[in-house]
């Protein structure tokens, strides 16, 4: 029992795995010699002692621990006899781990520092600090500055660049030498104040480029593309279904402003276009109608779409039935029983005023045409108003009532001035409008407008009470108020010239600046003339008409006759799975962005 | 090594650094003259060591105030003391508390010097400072000569009355109160001898009652003078029992609930046994090589069937307790100090009125030293009180063998004499050696332990010095270089004084001990120029005990594999339970 | 025996604290990104330190006399850090295999110390057992004197075989076929992966061996079998310790380069990525 638990590999001296070098002997497989290598790893034991001299003969002086004394003794010369080639001490494996790691750290830095060519003119071997590949749109002009072009730090000296790790630098900055935006690029959206009335006034924070887009990721990086996450840090509360996570979109969008022309679609589409009494009759295209009643495209230019979807022309569209109205609804300038609406707005006398003193200036008209002609009335209404009256019809006129006499019998011609009957019956000198942009009514309409800014007070109601008059539906002169009613009674001074007849598109409001719509992209979808009902609807309940009467309604109330589309019917299709949702898809975040390159290069 | 420049240095001798280099040859005559020395036979001792030089070489005059502590109960020393002048009291059992005794403050190395020295470690194997052994002189001797004293006690009002100074006379302590159980010695008197040559710690308080002169023996002065001169022999034999009976027993559990004339009635039927050799490790070296059964070289004690003669306790060394088994014996226990035998079947004896006897047999593993009761005493005086034991030991017969294997192996080669047996978990360990570099960064580049030694499944007991409970390489080492430190019981070797004749580790039984040549710093041999010999060394694990963190061996594994264990108080009874 | 705390309750610990940062860290990137900062900023720092807590695990070994934790909680501070590192690598890069030429270095090195960590770590479970069941024990360092040792004392007994029976066929044998086996250690794959190679081999030879061979010789062919299967189980411990040693003559290294890598990416990205 106890010679059998001796261990059989018993060792007599220390073994040292904390000295790097071992004897060379032991590694090779011999027994180690006792002196052991020296500190800097050369052989110890080449001589087995160092003899002594006692008397006249040598010794050996080998210790006991490595033997004792040698039976064979020294040289007579003094040497030891068991000399034998000195070893090669190995390191052993800690230490030799040791120097891998040192070397290996070495290696590292060279090769960062110097590279693999050291006539390098940069700080620090370039694909030591190689981030990746640049995107094609900006390798190509970087190339030759190198890492410079963008990272300013990058051409500092040694001690400069290391130092500039703990100071700021920002490549961002170096963009705006290239991309300019409508406002301050490090803002966000490119503004300084939130133009959205939530926000309105709140200072925008500060966004660097460099936070949403990230360069070196490839030369196929498309850099413009932000993921939806970078939105969300301001945009909250984030999400990322767009049916359901979206903020609702608002009441009328996207028909919350009114534009300057009545156009009662519901009322056109369902009843105007239908109704055998409307398309019956020779003034009125009743193969226009039965295709407009369903087909959007028959009115407006669908094929050049955009956000907006621009009209066709009032030739096109309107005139197949309208055209008569125009011409049969006439403007009646005087008649020799009363003041009519024009003359009251020539003299600038109220109907409603003196009546002996709106006779007398009547009756001098009347004289002042029989004996000038023309002449005569343009000195009071001006070239404009008249244009178009002849010379002899004005004295027919004239003659004729300021001797109180029949009117000599003429024939009326289809359009222009007469003297005679008019539509119901009365003697008048009375113009019928040629065509829809008549000069004549629009110059009267000018008149109009411009007494409505009369300086004298009682000239201003008058011109108010006359433009009601003048603009009536029904009744007004050229049926110009049908359509343009709002337009003329609300346009104001500082608008663009002949913006009071124009459509006008609804204005677009500053979130409307960022988001983006191309009815192009949707309605190739399916068969263009009936996709439109997909989102616009007609909304039989609209309070459309209301907006358009003669008093002035507020904005806030209109109500478009077509059903505010929701972000359920962008959400059909625009959900995971279908069509991207994501927040580029519809909005952008810089409002306008213009290069700096090229011919198009600014100073500063 | 012949083309390294080799330093040379004169072989160290016993006494090149004296005990106390006071002493003087006026003084030895004074101390020859004295009736304690005056009749030794000078003659009788070796001109190598006479009596004179051991006088002079390895004692030296103390002179303690009163109140001074001379010795404190529980620590480990290595000196006997010889009372010339004034007298000391021994505080008996139960002791002083502990409070009293200031310790000795432990000299530790500050963190910033360890660091410092874990870095800087030399890469030259056992580099030495040699210039710290040309200049030998008192400093490097072993003991701390700092004097902790009675006075400096917090409490002093428990041990001396309330209202009472102690240090009013100058030249005298008063008395401690009642409950202090003291007894003088005055000039002659020998004390500390148990301590110094057993090898256990101080069994008693000793401080000093008036200014006294005392002449501190180094247990080496000690061993010499007992080993020439047959009075001094038998002088110390006597007080050696003396002393233990009356420390020993009061102490035993068994006997605490006796009352003193009781426990003075025991005392005078106490039988006092020793039996196998105290230097047990020459004979257990011998018969690792040979022997068969361990038990057929260890004595016996007590044979199994053997009629009962008394109880036994064990006061010093290791018994095997065995029992038949097969054609062998198994071990079902180890005895050490404070442990007994035969309390079983003594007691069933009594309780029964049938004679029973021994169920199992007691050997001595090497040294063995024990007080046997007679029955007559323990019938009287000690069953009567007793409650009867729980179990018995013979139970433990049932265990499987197997899981006695650990403790049987144990037993086998002696391991269970270890405090700090260095235990590797081999199915753990990874062979990664960082324990071995821990150790050889505390201790400027040498490591102290090989990892490597006699294995039992899976457990390896590292070649790593044991500090055993009987450190057996403490007995032939003549200048006391291997000593045991003061507090810790930590064996040590002071580097300076060791004189590298390679004693203790011949008779270390484990191989625990290497002695090494040393080198200079620069890596030269040191070399002494009358032999051409390289100066030697002894080396051993020291425990780490100048470092503030304890051993690093253990700190030092991360897998937990290595572990420091006590086998001398592990449980018995069980196998080794280990983290696995 | 001495823990204070049970092993398996303190590895559940460091794993739960190991989670927890990894929650902490996650969580302040899941802010950062809330509020458009550089989330790579924030998991690129929790890495980089994390990889000097794991880097530092050497250097508290050298520093031993600190009380700053044993080395065995330090080991396994080193595994759950090991994995924890592993999974912020992924939430730092974004990808298995990031773009720019110099990231594609240090993420090569990454994978090279976390893979050689994870096979030193079954290493280390499982090879020790084996070593233990070899029976005895050889410190590696001296596995090369033992074996000079042994194929001394297998050529003495080849020669004594000669003198005492007069017949020269083991030592034939033994300069054509055996002496290969006893000049260095052989069927190390063998020993590593636990087949009997070795002992296949042996026996093999014997077997051939023997049938030339009378009673005399057979007893000399005896003490020959016992030192060969002396050597084989040498030439296991050559092999398995050898494993259990190598793995880290590429971990260590590569680990110091990682580190060093990684405090150039930290410079680099400071300087031109803030």
């Amino acid at each position: 029992m106890n010679n059998q638990d001796i261990s059989g590999y018993n060792v007599e001296t220390y073994v040292r795995p904390n000295q790097p070098y071992a004897c060379g002997r032991s590694c090779a497989g011999g027994t180690p010699c006792w002196q052991g290598p020296s500190a800097k790893g050369k052989c110890g034991g080449a001589s087995g002692c160092s003899p002594m001299r006692v008397g006249d003969r040598w010794e050996c002086q080998r210790p006991k621990s490595a033997g004792g004394p040698c039976s064979e003794g020294p040289l007579p010369n003094g040497a030891c006899a068991h000399t034998h080639p000195p070893c090669a001490p190995r390191r052993n494996l800690r230490s030799l781990r040791g120097m891998f790691s040192i070397i290996g750290g070495m290696l590292l830095l060279l090769l960062l520092v110097i590279g693999v060519n050291p006539l390098m003119k940069s700080a620090v071997n370039l694909s030591a600090i190689d981030a990746g590949s640049l995107s094609s749109v900006h390798s190509g002009f970087t190339r030759e500055q190198g890492c410079v072009s963008c990272h300013k730090n990058h051409g500092n000296q040694a001690g400069a660049w290391l130092l500039s790790a703990f100071g700021k630098s920002d490549a961002s900055e170096q963009c705006v030498d290239c991309h300019r935006f409508d406002g301050p690029a490090q803002l966000a959206h490119n503004v300084e104040k939130a133009k959205h009335p939530k926000y309105a006034g709140r200072a925008m924070d500060k966004v660097s480029c460099a936070s949403c887009h990230r360069e070196h990721q490839g030369s196929e990086a498309h850099l413009r593309k932000v993921a939806d996450t970078a939105c969300a840090t301001c945009h909250k509360p984030a999400f990322d279904n767009f049916a359901k996570g979206h903020p609702a979109f608002s009441p009328k969008y996207p028909l919350a402003n009114p534009g300057n022309v009545f156009f009662d679609h519901a009322a056109h589409i369902q009843d105007y276009f239908v109704n055998p009494k409307h398309t019956k009759g020779s003034n009125r295209d009743a193969k226009f109608a039965a295709i407009a009643k369903s087909d959007c495209s028959s009115c407006h230019a669908v094929n050049l779409a955009t956000r907006e979807i621009k009209l066709k022309t009032y030739d096109q569209v309107c005139a197949g039935c309208h055209k008569s109205q125009v011409t049969e609804r006439e403007l009646v300038l005087f008649d020799p029983e009363r003041m009519t609406v024009a003359a009251s707005l020539l003299f600038g006398l109220s109907r409603d005023g003196d009546d002996e003193a709106n006779q007398a200036a009547l009756k001098k008209m009347w004289q002042s045409m029989a004996s000038e002609g023309r002449a005569g009335l343009a000195k009071v209404s001006g070239g404009a108003l008249i244009a178009g009256l002849s010379d002899a019809e004005a004295r027919r006129a004239g003659t004729a009532w300021a001797k109180k006499s029949d009117l000599s019998p003429a024939d009326a011609p289809e359009t222009g001035w007469f003297t005679g009957e008019n539509s119901e019956g009365n003697p008048s000198l009375f113009y019928r409008a040629g065509k829809h942009t008549d000069p004549v009514m629009i110059a009267w309409m000018k008149k109009l407008r411009a007494g409505l800014s009369d300086p004298d007070a009682d000239k201003r109601s008058i011109a108010k009470e006359l433009m009601a008059e003048f603009l009536d539906k029904q009744t007004g002169p050229g049926a110009c108020g049908k359509c343009h009613a709002v337009g003329l009674r609300t346009v104001t001074a500082k608008a663009k010239p002949d913006s009071e007849w124009q459509y006008a598109p609804p204005a677009a409001k500053e979130q409307g600046a960022l988001t983006r719509y191309s009815h192009a992209k949707h309605l190739g979808v399916a068969n263009p003339a009936g996709s439109c009902k997909t989102c616009h609807q007609i909304n039989a309940k609209s309070t459309y008409a209301k907006y358009f009467t003669p008093k002035a309604v507020p904005v806030e109330s209109y109500e478009s006759n077509f059903s505010s589309i929701t972000k359920q019917t962008c959400g059909e299709c625009h959900q995971k799975g279908r069509v991207d949702a994501s927040c580029q898809v519809c909005h952008a975040y810089h409002a306008k962005h213009m290069l700096n390159v090229g011919s198009a290069k600014k100073e500063n | 090594m012949s083309d390294q420049e080799s330093l040379r240095l004169d072989r160290p001798r016993r006494w090149d650094s004296p005990f106390d280099p006071a002493m003087t040859e006026a003084v030895v005559d004074e101390l020859l003259a004295r009736p304690e020395f005056s009749g030794i036979d000078a003659s009788r001792f070796p001109a190598a060591a006479p009596l004179r030089g051991i006088l002079l070489n390895d004692c030296r005059i103390e002179i303690y105030k009163p109140g001074d502590i001379i010795l404190r109960e529980g620590d480990y020393g290595n000196s006997a003391f010889l009372v010339l002048s004034g007298s000391v009291r021994v505080a008996v059992p139960p002791g002083l508390p502990r409070q009293a005794l200031g310790r000795a403050p432990e000299k530790k190395r500050k963190m910033f010097d360890v660091l410092r020295g874990m870095l800087t470690a030399p890469t030259i194997a056992e580099a030495r400072d040699t210039s710290r052994y040309a200049a030998l002189n008192s400093d490097a001797s072993v003991i701390l000569s700092y004097h902790a004293s009675l006075l400096d006690a917090p409490d002093k009002a428990a041990l001396f009355g309330s209202g009472v100074d102690p240090s009013a006379d100058p030249e005298r302590l008063p008395p401690l109160v009642d409950n202090f159980k003291t007894v003088m010695l005055s000039s002659g008197a020998l004390f500390g001898e148990i301590a110094a040559l057993a090898r256990v710690k101080r069994s008693a308080t000793v401080y000093a009652e008036t200014t006294c002169r005392v002449l501190e023996m180094r247990w080496q002065a000690l061993r010499d003078i007992k080993n020439r001169d047959d009075g001094w022999r038998t002088k110390i034999e006597e007080v050696y029992r003396a002393n233990l009976l009356k420390t020993q027993l009061p102490e035993h559990p068994l006997l605490r609930d006796l009352n003193a004339d009781d426990l003075k009635k025991v005392a005078e039927q106490t039988i006092f046994e020793t039996h196998g050799s105290f230097e047990w490790n020459v004979e257990f070296k011998a018969s690792k090589k040979q022997a068969y059964h361990a038990t057929e070289v260890e004595p016996q004690v007590v044979r199994e069937g053997d009629y009962p003669d008394g109880l036994f306790l064990v006061i010093g060394g290791f018994g095997r307790v065995t029992v038949k088994l097969g054609n062998g014996e198994r071990t079902l226990t180890y005895l050490r100090e404070g442990d007994h035998f035969g309390l079983d079947e003594l007691y069933d004896t009594w309780k029964t009125r049938e004679h029973r006897m021994h169920e199992t047999s007691l050997y001595a593993l090497g040294y063995l030293q024990l007080l046997r009761i007679p029955y007559p005493a323990l019938a009287e005086l000690v069953f009567p009180k007793l409650a009867a034991p729980s179990s018995r030991l013979i139970d433990a017969a049932a265990r499987p063998i197997e899981q006695d294997a650990f403790m049987e192996w144990a037993v086998d080669q002696r391991f269970i004499n270890g405090t700090k047996t260095m235990l590797i978990d081999m199915e753990k360990c990874v062979r990664c050696d960082d324990c071995v570099v821990a150790c050889a960064e505390a201790h400027e580049g040498n490591p102290r332990f090989i990892r490597q030694g006699a294995t039992l499944d899976n457990w390896m007991v590292a070649n790593s010095c044991m500090h055993c409970v009987d450190p057996v390489c403490l007995i032939g080492c003549p200048t006391g270089a291997i000593h045991r430190s003061m507090s810790g019981g930590a064996v040590i070797i002071n580097d300076i004084t060791c004189i590298g004749c390679g004693t203790c580790a011949n008779a270390c039984p484990y191989e625990n001990i290497r002695v090494v040549p040393i080198r200079e710093k620069s890596g030269a041999p040191v070399i002494d120029p009358s032999t051409q010999q390289p100066i030697m060394k002894a080396t051993k694990c020291d425990l780490c005990s100048t470092l503030p963190s304890g051993p690093s061996c253990e700190r030092a594994c991360p897998h937990g594999a290595l572990q420091r264990v006590d086998l001398a108080s592990l449980t018995k009874r069980t196998r080794l339970e280990a983290d696995r | 025996m001495k823990l204070s705390l049970s092993q398996n309750r303190k590895a559940s610990l460091f794993v739960m604290a190991g989670v927890v940062i990894w929650l902490m860290i996650t969580l302040l990137g899941w802010v950062a990104a809330r509020k458009h900062w550089s989330v790579a900023h924030i998991t690129g720092y929790a890495l980089f330190a994390v990889m000097l807590t794991l880097g530092f695990f050497k250097l508290r070994k050298r520093l031993l006399v600190l009380p700053i934790g044993t080395v065995r909680d330090w080991m396994l501070l080193h595994l759950v850090f090991g994995v924890l590192g592993f999974v912020l690598f992924f939430q730092h890069t974004g990808t298995l295999w990031p773009g720019g030429h110099y990231e594609q270095w240090i993420a090569l090195f990454f994978y090279v110390v976390s893979i050689t960590g994870v096979i030193g770590y079954f290493f280390q479970r499982v090879l020790p057992q084996r070593l233990a069941d070899l029976g005895e024990q050889v410190i590696y360092d001296r596995i090369p004197i033992e074996m000079a040792s042994l194929r001394a004392r297998v050529e003495s007994l080849m020669l004594e075989a000669t003198k005492e029976t007069g017949s020269d066929t083991l030592a034939r044998y033994y300069a054509e076929t055996l002496h290969w086996y006893f000049d260095r250690p052989r069927f190390l794959l063998s020993h590593l992966r636990g087949t009997g190679r070795s002992e296949g081999w042996i026996q093999t030879n014997l077997k051939v061996l023997s049938r030339f061979l009378n009673d005399s010789e057979r007893a000399y062919l005896m003490k020959l079998e016992e030192i060969a299967i002396r050597k084989s189980a040498l030439d296991a411990h050559h092999a398995i310790q050898g494993a259990l040693k190598f793995w880290l003559f590429v971990h260590v290294p590569c680990a110091t380069l990682l580190i060093l890598l990684a405090i150039w990416h930290l410079i680099i990205v400071s300087i031109y990525a803030r």
